[in-house]
């Protein structure tokens, strides 16, 4: 098994052609390469405070804001998976906490894992690692759901005098949270998981 | 494919040769089971299809309402274009910006260079214009969050069905057709396929390359 690294040749990752290490462009497509993402896990931390930080207003503040009649309520993400429950939509109650609590924090602790063991160079199967990389990968996107349902509750619940749903300031840091997270599995370089694999004999 | 490429894994970097495919194969990088490229049968015939149709079905989801509320005895419904319009109204210029690019503008984009580029490959021709949108195709696909709203109008539906009479408006039937016709479009465009094929006539085209 010889790696494009130990050949001397860098993979593009827009196309997989090899190109000389070190050229910078990919022979056949033009895209920029790289031996391994520059910086990789200094960057991949960075992106994972910043979705800590912007984590706390998304859960604070409110997602948005109901006027019914001369009241208006505020809901958080929480409550709007409390409210569900109590309402008894279990399912929906399941997919809005797995969307919007399970999978931010599940992300940020498997990427931060990641980093770690590939920083400290542990022994852990790079099999294994690749898998929960790949499905941190999946559904990064998935967690944007809770703030759809804000813009299309926004434009469908408009009835003046009766009630009325605002979008609140947790929407904004929430789908802040969702791309900085997508962006730090973007920036981890999978390929570092490998790097530390001993020579193996062919099978 | 024709004949055998040397190809690197790029999540794992190891090297490997993807051998000609059969239409419904795939090959899968040795040591982490990537998949590198996958065969279909007229690859660009089935992409250019995919994706008209999906524009078509798109064009009908926004000029009819998705769905419709009825409280009090006061209707209201809501279209795409609303959902945007409304978020910007309160002020959420941001979210509104973010739910365009997400749902809309990466979508369309993908569609309208899946078209360009099936139309020339499958005509064995290729335009060095076409080069940077086709690498940007398969960057965009990772921002591309139609499924995800498709569900969030699922969510929404089920949210509302306790309080209020929702009713579901020919838009909402056109944006799951469009969903499932996108993400037909996009997977049929293998990225190995289209940038040997690119290669291929590239290098055809000009006489001193005796490559090949």
């Amino acid at each position: 098994m010889t790696t494009a690294r130990e050949a001397g040749f860098d993979v593009c990752h827009t196309c997989l052609a090899l190109s000389a290490s070190g050229s910078g462009h990919c022979v056949r497509c033009g895209a920029h390469i790289h031996p391994r993402i520059p910086d990789s896990l200094q960057r991949t931390v960075a992106l994972l405070i910043a979705a800590i930080v912007l984590y706390v207003p998304a859960n604070l503040l409110p997602i948005m804001t109901t006027d019914q009649f001369e009241s208006s309520q505020d809901s958080t993400i929480i409550g709007g998976v409390v409210i569900l429950w109590n309402m008894g939509s279990y399912p929906v109650a399941l997919v809005i906490l797995i969307a919007s609590v399970l999978v931010p924090i599940g992300k940020i602790l498997t990427v931060a894992m990641l980093c770690w063991t590939v920083g400290r160079h542990l022994p852990v199967s790079p099999r294994q690692r690749t898998t929960l990389y790949r499905i941190t990968e999946f559904i990064g996107k998935w967690s944007m759901v809770d703030v759809f349902v804000v813009a299309i509750l926004v434009a469908l619940i408009q009835i003046t005098g009766i009630i009325v749903i605002r979008p609140g300031a947790a929407a904004l840091a929430f789908a802040g949270v969702v791309i900085v997270t997508m962006l730090a599995a973007e920036s981890f370089d999978p390929r570092l998981l490998w790097d530390d694999e001993p020579e193996k004999p062919d099978e | 494919m024709s004949e055998t490429a040397s190809v690197g894994c790029p999540e794992c970097d190891l090297l490997g040769e993807v051998p000609s495919l059969v239409p419904g194969q795939r090959a899968r990088c040795a040591r982490c089971g990537y998949v590198l490229a996958v065969c279909y049968d007229d690859p660009y015939a089935r992409a250019w299809s995919f994706s008209v149709a999906a524009l078509v079905v798109l064009a009908i989801a926004f000029s009819f309402p998705f769905l419709s509320i009825a409280a009090a005895g006061v209707t209201n419904s809501m279209t795409l274009v609303q959902t945007v319009l409304y978020l910007s109204q309160y002020g959420a210029d941001g979210i509104a910006v973010l739910v365009s690019i997400f749902v809309i503008l990466v979508p369309v984009l993908m569609l309208v260079f899946i078209i360009a580029l099936a139309t020339a490959l499958r005509a064995d021709r290729f335009h060095p214009l076409l080069m940077a949108p086709t690498r940007w195709l398969f960057h965009l696909n990772g921002w591309a969050m139609v499924e995800v709203f498709a569900i969030g109008v699922i969510v929404s539906l089920v949210k509302l069905a306790a309080m209020a009479r929702v009713s579901l408006g020919p838009s909402f039937w056109a944006y799951l057709a469009f969903t499932g016709l996108f993400l037909l479009a996009f997977s049929s465009m293998d990225r190995l396929t289209v940038w040997r094929d690119i290669e291929r006539i590239t290098t055809k085209t000009r006489p001193e390359s005796g490559k090949g």
